[in-house]
Order: structure tokens, then sequence, then C-alpha cells
């Protein structure tokens, strides 16, 4: 080597800096085999940080910040193509108000502090009550953290008070799969959209919530191809303009139009007699609605579906009897293909567990399951909603895979992974969101018995139904301790005694599941801001503490902690020293390790490094012969799933009678919990826009998301705006039973309700509309319904108090 | 004649109210008498027109008129000599749109007479082109982001972007670009209003972000590589999304952007992508 000393010097630094930043980020941009480079930009994938829909993005970084976006074109899920929300997704990332230190609440002020005293607060409380902590995690919980949370909740402290904020949003959705399949997640996948001839809505607006999937859909026009698209709404929506028939019906009332649908199938005879002979036995509840219910013959079920003749739909739904013949007339086809899809308006209904049921029943009468473009098939708001809180199990009943805490097999099972003593996992199933925040919200003396709980990646001072009481109840309560670990401050950190600034996205490694049992990886592309570090560092590092302190659970059965890592070359790495946690892949350890759950109920996954070359991959993911992994496509069907017995056209190998087949349930049309009368006479719903996500923590700190939609608003019919004197951007009073709320009226604006409704975007946290929603859950997946309650509506007096503030609640608590 | 007298009255109502509402009405005397003979012309004028009106209604609607469209003009003439009261034919029956003054006028976007093909730019200079590329960059978030829409849109439909977006649109200064991915049919998915809701709300506050935001996006491309000075240059920018070249560098396009040579078709034949900035890029497998 010639080079002058000087420049020796110069380019040895650089070198030696360079390695140590790849090392810093971990294994990421140096070894991904999906990086490229093009104009100083390096490029890597990520999945979407936003919705279930589980798009990929390529990332742009320089100089160790994100400065662009594309849509992955490689990505079979969106093909290039993101929603605004997705091109945006890196401005996420650079909020000025970003928690950079943790921060503990003294004399009512949130003061900085070190993260090790942060851990040692947290440990204080545990030991103290380690019975009385509850985790409150998230469908947003990358795969891996949700893995330590519930290892260190289930296996360490024997204490299964641990659920997501997914309960919230798609619980019901799996109740209605163990119950019809006896396993949960959808049988068909994406693929489904670019099939079908005939695309069903149910109470869904696609083209807001799941955008890029309904352009995956009504793009097929743009080809020339004839698609029928079928809205079944209570509101005219942006989905409305591209639909052939919009069906408005009445909230609560898609049970009665369902069971239209199985009457008309019966009675005209166009039902899949040989199908339902041989793949389905009928099932109805017992007094108690349960998750199994009881047997009910062909001839019992024919005689409940004989009430639901299309008059009396029409009289129950409000669409008209022609339009529920149409419904009967296209399932009754056998030369169409027929998908389904729904979201919150099955899921967050108070007999969630039922219309999801009828949904399925009705697919599966007519046969149209199970080939590609016939399918039911449910879509999930986050963006590891399946992956996380449903794979992972990261609910108060759930283990790891699909198991239950409820029974012994799968306690041992768990118990022998973990490498824990016999009888370490709690029997007793835990506290579920509603019921964790109830008990947190009640005195300790009046059976309030959590006393801690510990909120990860989630907004539940926002996003909790009926707030009041389930979370600013904890106000007044000196003895209870909320820790948050989030990125911003939310409607959350106000109320919490500990915050702990956590890292976002391409920030740390992670893994997704989205919708499609689609199992997605990417690595950490740049450092976190400040002190804000992994979520699942937060837990180990917790979990270390405890173990020093000598809590008995943190040891497995040899004496190791819980989440001891060695590097390859067997030697311990202190992982839950934020200095080492890089060191090595922290997620490829945990994820391979909770890959060994995966195989008890066909959800196999495959290891971690072929995710790192895929763009995702579709469970169960089987090896093949040559070595290769293959994923499926259709669950349950011959030509596509390798656990289908050979030679069988479809098999529902998890069936809940044990005879490999899918349950067709009746369940009858109830009345709304609580329905509009004379003195609240409005319908009020609840739901997103496609510029925000969820409580807006994110996209309201995005210039481009939040200037389309800067503030939350009710929409009202003109005719009933009319008659209270409302007009466009008005201040009314919409009220309920739990309380009030002040806000702007828009009138024919992006939506249209039907007269006698309203309707209120949730994302502003200046204008909460939760804490006048009822929330009453469904009886068996315990998700509440934040899609009808009764309300009044009234023009604002000019001197009525407005939204509080942040500022306002700030300098209250201070 | 009931027109002409509405006409009258609102405009003698809208003068006044011009001048009581006038600042400058209260401190300032010299106007203050100006706009009082402003005010008495405006009435006399208003007043004069009424009644220049009433005179002129049937006359004037006359020559005009195809024959066919005032069927009992004669009746109605012949009344008038006899001195009876002149009796106008009711608007409602009178079809306006087919045999109007304006019948030849048709209100359709197509048929606004649009550059042609051939518009040229060939003088662009180094700042035409850097201010166009600054009014790219205003409306997007970094390069490659989708563009905000800098209007008020229709919030419940995708099908009114195309009216002007489907072709482009130039109507004097303002440019509706031609849409460069027309296989995608959902186009507020991606493209949102800059200026929000426009609910005409009373609390500012509402409006205003929670917190500023520090992102800094990549930046607009400069021109593509030459191999010598005359030769074509290369695309510098990503073709994904930019299927049609001429909605960027056609008629409708910015003016600094837009060819010189508008009549060659296969902009691709001289003027290659670069593979590394390219969606190509993705299938780059690292050995």
């Amino acid at each position: 080597m010639n080079l002058p000393r000087r420049e020796f010097l110069k380019t040895s630094a650089l070198a030696a800096a360079t390695a140590f930043v790849a090392q810093r980020v971990g294994v990421s941009a140096a070894l991904s085999p999906t990086a490229s480079e093009s104009d100083g930009i390096q490029w890597d994938k990520a999945p979407c940080r936003f919705c279930g829909t589980g798009c990929h993005v390529r990332v742009g970084v320089r100089d160790g910040k994100v400065v662009a976006i594309q849509g992955e074109q490689l990505a079979e899920v969106n093909k290039g193509l993101l929603c605004v929300k997705g091109y945006h997704v890196g401005l996420a990332l650079y909020g000025k108000d970003r928690l950079t230190t943790p921060l503990l609440r003294k004399n009512g002020k949130l003061e900085p502090i070190s993260w090790d005293e942060a851990i040692e607060v947290i440990a204080d409380r545990i030991m103290a009550a380690p019975d009385k902590f509850a985790f409150y995690g998230s469908g947003q919980w990358t795969i891996p953290e949700g893995y330590a949370a519930n290892k260190f909740m289930k296996a360490g402290l024997s204490n299964n008070h641990i659920d997501p904020n997914a309960r919230l949003c798609m619980s019901s959705a799996v109740t209605g799969y163990l119950s019809v399949y006896g396993v949960d997640e959808p049988a068909g996948c994406y693929d489904d959209f670019d099939k079908c001839d005939v695309l069903i809505l149910w109470g869904n607006n696609m083209a807001e919530m799941h955008p890029v999937l309904f352009s995956r859909f009504i793009d097929r026009r743009m080809r020339g191809e004839k698609v029928m698209l079928i809205d079944l709404t209570t509101r005219r929506t942006r989905t409305s303009d591209f639909a052939d028939e919009v069906l408005l019906f009445k909230p609560h009332s898609d049970l009665a139009i369902a069971n239209g649908i199985a009457h008309l199938l019966l009675k005209n005879g166009t039902y899949d007699k040989a199908f339902v002979e041989k793949h389905c036995n009928f099932r109805k509840d017992t007094s108690e609605p349960s998750l199994n219910g009881q047997a009910m013959s062909f001839e019992e079920y024919r005689a409940a579906m004989e009430h639901y003749t299309p008059e009396e739909v029409e009289r129950i739904s409000g669409v008209p009897a022609a339009k529920i013949r149409l419904l009967g007339e296209l399932f009754g086809r056998r030369d169409l293909r027929i998908t389904s899809t729904w979201c919150m308006g099955f899921n967050q209904h108070s007999r969630g567990t039922n219309i999801n049921r009828l949904c399925h029943g009705i697919h599966l009468l007519s046969g149209h399951i199970g080939r590609p473009g016939d399918a039911p098939t449910s879509l999930t708001g986050q963006p590891s909603a399946c992956g996380t809180a449903r794979e992972v199990g990261t609910l108060c009943h759930f283990l790891p895979g699909g198991r239950l805490v409820a029974k012994a097999e799968d306690r041992a099972d768990a118990e022998k992974l973990w490498n824990v003593p016999a009888g370490r996992i709690n029997p007793k199933i835990g506290y579920h969101t509603v019921l964790l925040w109830e008990k947190f919200c009640t005195p300790s003396d009046k059976g309030g018995d959590i006393q801690t709980v510990w909120v990860q990646v989630t907004n539940p001072g926002q996003s909790l139904p009926n707030l009041h009481k389930l979370f600013r109840g904890k106000k007044n309560l000196a003895d209870k301790f909320l820790i948050v670990s989030d990125v911003y401050p939310t409607a959350t950190t106000e109320l919490a005694d500990l915050v702990l600034p956590s890292a976002l996205w391409v920030e740390k490694n992670g893994m997704f599941g989205n919708s499609e049992r689609r199992t997605q990886q990417w690595f950490k592309m740049v450092e976190p801001p400040g002190q804000a570090r992994d979520d699942a560092w937060q837990t180990i590092a917790v979990a270390r503490k405890l173990f020093e302190r000598g809590h008995p659970g943190m040891k497995d059965k040899d004496g190791r902690f819980l989440f001891a890592v060695s590097d390859p070359s067997g030697k311990e790495v202190p992982v839950w020293d934020w200095e080492h946690y890089y060191n090595v892949n922290v997620d490829k350890i945990l994820f391979e390790e909770y890959r060994t759950f995966t195989r008890y109920k066909h959800k196999d996954l495959a290891p971690y490094d072929e995710y790192v070359k895929a763009r995702g991959l579709r469970w169960p993911v089987v090896q093949q012969a040559d070595g290769s992994w293959r994923e499926t496509k259709f669950r349950f069907s011959g030509f596509d799933d390798p656990y289908v017995r050979k030679g069988a056209e479809f098999q529902f190998y998890h069936s809940v009678t044990k005879d490999d087949r899918a349950l067709i349930w009746f369940a009858p049309y109830e009345k709304a919990t609580e329905e509009p009368d004379e003195e609240y006479p409005f319908w009020l719903c609840t739901g997103r826009v496609l510029e925000h996500w969820h409580t807006g923590t994110l996209t309201m700190r995005i210039p481009q998301l939040s200037g389309s939609v800067p503030h939350a608003y009710v929409e009202i019919h003109p005719e009933d705006a009319a008659e209270r004197g409302i007009r466009s951007g008005d201040s009314v009073i919409v009220k309920t039973r739990r309380g009030e709320l002040k806000l702007p009226a828009w009138i024919n604006g992006r939506a249209k309700v039907p007269r006698g409704s309203l309707f209120i975007p949730f994302f502003d946290e200046r204008l909460l509309v939760n804490e006048i929603t009822l929330g009453d859950p469904d009886p068996i997946s315990k998700e509440p319904d934040y899609k009808k309650c009764a309300a009044t509506i009234r023009k604002a007096a000019p001197s009525e108090h407005g939204s509080v503030s942040r500022s306002e609640i700030n300098s209250a608590n201070g | 004649m009931k027109y002409a007298e509405v006409e009258s009255t609102t405009s003698e109502a809208a003068a006044l109210h011009r001048i009581n509402r006038s600042p400058m009405n209260r401190n300032y005397e010299p106007h203050k008498k100006s706009s009082r003979v402003v005010a008495i012309v405006v009435v006399t004028i208003a007043v004069s027109g009424y009644f220049m009106g009433l005179r002129q209604t049937s006359s004037s609607l006359g020559p005009a008129q195809p024959v066919s469209a005032i069927t009992e003009d004669s009746l109605r003439r012949a009344a008038e000599k006899t001195n009876s009261i002149p009796t106008a034919a009711a608007y409602r029956d009178v079809n306006w749109l087919a045999n109007g003054q304006n019948a030849t006028w048709t209100n359709h976007l197509s048929k606004l007479v649009q550059p042609t093909l051939t518009t040229k730019t060939e003088n662009a200079s180094d700042v035409d082109r850097e201010a166009a590329l600054t009014a790219r960059s205003a409306r997007r978030a970094y390069n490659g982001a989708p563009p905000v829409v800098p209007h008020p849109i229709a919030q419940d439909s995708s099908a009114s972007c195309l009216a002007c977006h489907g072709e482009g649109l130039v109507v004097k200064d303002r440019i509706a670009s031609k849409i460069s991915h027309p296989h995608y049919a959902n186009c507020t998915q991606c493209h949102v209003p800059s200026l929000g809701t426009r609910i005409p709300i009373a609390e500012a506050s509402l409006k205003e972000p929670l917190t500023e935001n520090v992102f800094v996006g990549a930046k607009e491309p400069q021109q593509g590589s030459r191999a010598w000075p005359k030769a074509p240059p290369t695309i510098p920018h990503s073709t994904a999304m930019r299927s049609d070249c001429m909605s960027c560098h056609g008629a409708t396009g910015l003016y600094a952007l837009r060819t010189p040579h508008p009549e060659r078709q296969s902009c691709q034949q001289c003027h290659v992508p670069n593979a590394e900035r390219d969606q190509r890029q993705f299938l780059v497998q690292k050995p």
C-alpha cells in the first residue's frame, strides 16, 4: 500500500467508524440481501408501520435519517403501490416532540430520570405485588416484542394479566374463526381479490381503511375486467362511489341480512348440498353464549332460518327485499366467485362473534369457500394484530401458537419449550382488556386488584371506550401506577407515572404479521433519537433486574436467566445492557425460539433467514424435499395446503367436532344494547378516515396528513341539521348517556350519513369521542361495540365550553 | 319583469351596504361626501334601469331569437298595439339552452382550446428549471412522494379528479397536470388536499398541527447525465408511477420541464432510465 501516512490514517479511521455504525445498526445494511443504493441513498425493505394490509415499502436512508419512501415493486401485497399514509410513513419518526428520555412523575410533574432509575422503579412495583401487575400491549408490537412480553408474564411472573389493544379490534374475528374452523385466521388470502367476480363489503369502508387492497380489486376494472362491488353499509362513503350496489342498512341489522341470504339459499334449494353434506355440521348457542355452543340438525337450522324472509329482513334492516333476493341469487350461483370482507363493522359489534359466524356460514352453505376468489376474509387494522396478538398469543387466555392457558396439555408443552418447571404457567385466565382497565380504575379496597399497568405501543387513554370509567378513573387513585412506553406524548402519557421513550419502526429490528397470514421482517436502519430504546429491550432489562433481585420466575429450570442469549461462540451476551443489545440479533433469537410453538396448530413459520430474503411469507410455511420453504395461500384446500389429506378436496383439519368439518352456525337477529329513543334519537357511529391511523399519534404529526384532515368532526344528514339550525362548521354538542362532546359539524362532506345517524372519527386527541361511546362488549370475544349507541345533537351556544386542549390538561395535572 | 325589479333593488342595497361598511367612511369627511355622490349616482342608475327594463323586455328579446323560440310573439305584439298590458313569455316556457343566445356554447372542459402539441420551450434557463423544480417540491414531502392537492376537492369521489387531470388541462396560467399513472382508479388514496377539509370552523386552534415535523426529504433530481454536450440526457429520476412522460414533459407540464421536441413520441428511444435508481434496483440480489 502506497498511501501517504495521513491518508492512511484518515481511511482507516473512516473504515472503523463505518464498521462501528454498521454494528450499532445491528446486522442491518451491510448484510441485508434486499438493500440497494442510488444517489447516495441507502434503500431497504420494510413493511409499512400502519395498517394490517402489510404493504412493503422501500425506505431511503441518507446520513442516518430517513429521507424518502417508495412502494416495493417486488411485494406481492401492494405491487409497488401505497396509500398516502404509506408514502409518508417515514415522517412519523420526525415529529418535533419525540420522547427522548425516561420521565418519572414527581409532585405531579414528569421529570427526566435515567434508564437505570426507570428500570429500578418498575422492578420495585413488580416485586411489591407481582400478581397485581398487568401488561397492556398491542397489535403494533413486533412479533419478538410481543413474544418477550408474553414469556415475561406467563413463564416469568406466572401472571396472565396480559392483553393487547387488539382485543378492541379483532377478537370477534378470532372467536368467529375458532368457533367455525377450530383454528384462527382466514383460509383465503389477498389473491382472492384478484380472482373474485363479486366482492361484498360488510360494513367496511375499504377505499379509506384498506386502500391498497381496495385498489388491488377496483383497478381490475381499469384493465377491462368485469367485477361487481356490493357495499353493505350504514353510511355512503368513498367506497360507495365505486360500488355497483350500495345497500344501506340500519345499524346491527347485518345479522338479519346474513340470515336472509341463508333463508333464500335454503328456500330456493341453491345451497351447495354436496359441500354441506361432506364438509359441514350445524351449530347454535346454548342459553349462555359460548365459543363452541351445541350441535343442531340441518332440519332445525332450516326451521330457524324460516323466519328470515326477504320481507322480514327488509322490515328489520331497511334494505329492499329485492336487494336481499339479489344477494341470495348471487350466493346461489356456482359460476361466480364471491369474496366477503369485513373489519370493525363486524368486530366492534355487541354480537360480533355471531355476525362473524353468520358470514362464514353463508359462504360454507353456498360452497363459496376454498377456491381462489371464494372466501370470507376478515381484514385487520394493525400491522401485527395477526402476527403478534393472535399468533404469539399475547392475550390473557392464549399461549404462543394459538394454544390455551386453560388447557393442561398446552401449558405443559409451553413449560417444556420455555424450559421452566411444571406448574409455572398459571392455569387461570387473566383479565381481558376491558376488565383489566376496570380493575385498574377501581380503588384497591373495592376489588380493584390491578395496581400497576405497563402499556407498550398503544394509546388506551384515547382508544378505550367509555374513557371516564375505563381510563380517567385512575387519576384520583394514589396507589395505582401507570407505566407507558411510547414515542410521543399521548392521551395516555398524560396520566402516566413513568414514561419510557421507545424506538419506532426502522429504528429497531422487527417482524410483523399481516391479515393474510404473511410474516414480514425488517432490519434497523437508523438510530432512535436521544435515549429512546427498543420495547423488547425494555422488557428484557426489567426481567434481568427482577432476576438480579432474586425473583424465582426469572430463572428457568436450570437456574439460567429466562432471556439468556449467547453469541455464536457460546458466550453469554448481556443483552439487558443497552450497550450490548445489538451485539447479537435478539429478534432472530426470540423468533427462532417462538417458531417452535407454531407447529402445534399448523401455523408453521420458516427460519428467520427466509424472511430476511422474502417480502413476507404466508404460513403454514413448509419445508420441501429440496430444502426450500413453501408458503400456503389457500388453507384447508387440497390443491394448495400441504396439511390436507392427500386426495381430499377440502379438509378442515382443526375441526371443533373432530371430523374435519366446519360449523355452520345459527344466530338470531337481536337488537343493539342501546338503540335510539325519544331522548337520544340518533345512532352514533365512530371510525377512521384515510389520512389518520387509529389515535393519530403518528399521523397527526405528519403535515401532509394532518393538513388534509386537521381535526375531528361529526357527520350529520342535511335535513337533521336543518331542523336544528346547524350548518357545516357550526359547533355542535353531541350528547350520550355517558357525557357530551363539542365539535364542528360537517354536512355532505366526505361521507353521507342517513337521517337519524351521526358519525365521528376517533383520531383527534383534542376531541375524544370515546368519552361518550358505550363499548358494550360481545359476550364471547369481550370486544367492545364502538359503532352503536344512542345520542342527541344540538347547536352549541357561543359561550359553551369547548374541547379540552393538551396544555390545559397538562397544567391541570401539573 | 320581476327579474329586473329584483336586480335593481339588490344592486341598490348592495351599494348602500358597501358605503356603510367602508371603514374610511367614519373618519374621512371628503371621502364621505364623495361616497354620497356615488350612492346617489348608483341609485339613480338603478331606478332608471328599472324603468328601462320595463320598456325593453319584449323588443330586445326579439332579434336574437330564432322565430321558433317565441311562438306567441305575434300575438303579444298584437296585444301591445291595442294598448293592452304587455305580457312576456314565462321564463320557464322558453327553452334557453336550446334556443337562447348561448345555444352554441357548451360547458365542457375538453372543448377548451388547449396548447398544441408543438408548443415548444427551447430556451428554458437554469433559473427557469430551478423555479420549476422548486414548484414541484413545494407540494411533495420528498422526491417521489405523491403531491398534495393545492385546491379543494370533491371529498366523496375520485371520478371528478379525472375531469381535469385525465387528459390534463390548461386554463390561462392554471395547469392541471395529466395523470402519469392512468391505470390506478382511486385518486384520493394517495393525493390529499393540502388545505384540509375546508369546514368553516370557528375554533382556529383545531386547524393547528399538534407539533412541527423536522423530516427533511430527498430533493428533486437535477438534470440527467450527457455523454457529450449534445447527447440525449439520461432520465434523472425513477420511472415508477411515471408511465406517461408527457404528463410532466408535455404541454401540461411546468414550463421549464417541457420537451423541446414534443413531436417525437417515443421518449425512451433516446432517454434511458438508470437501473440503479429505477425500480429494477429491487431485483438486484447481493451474492
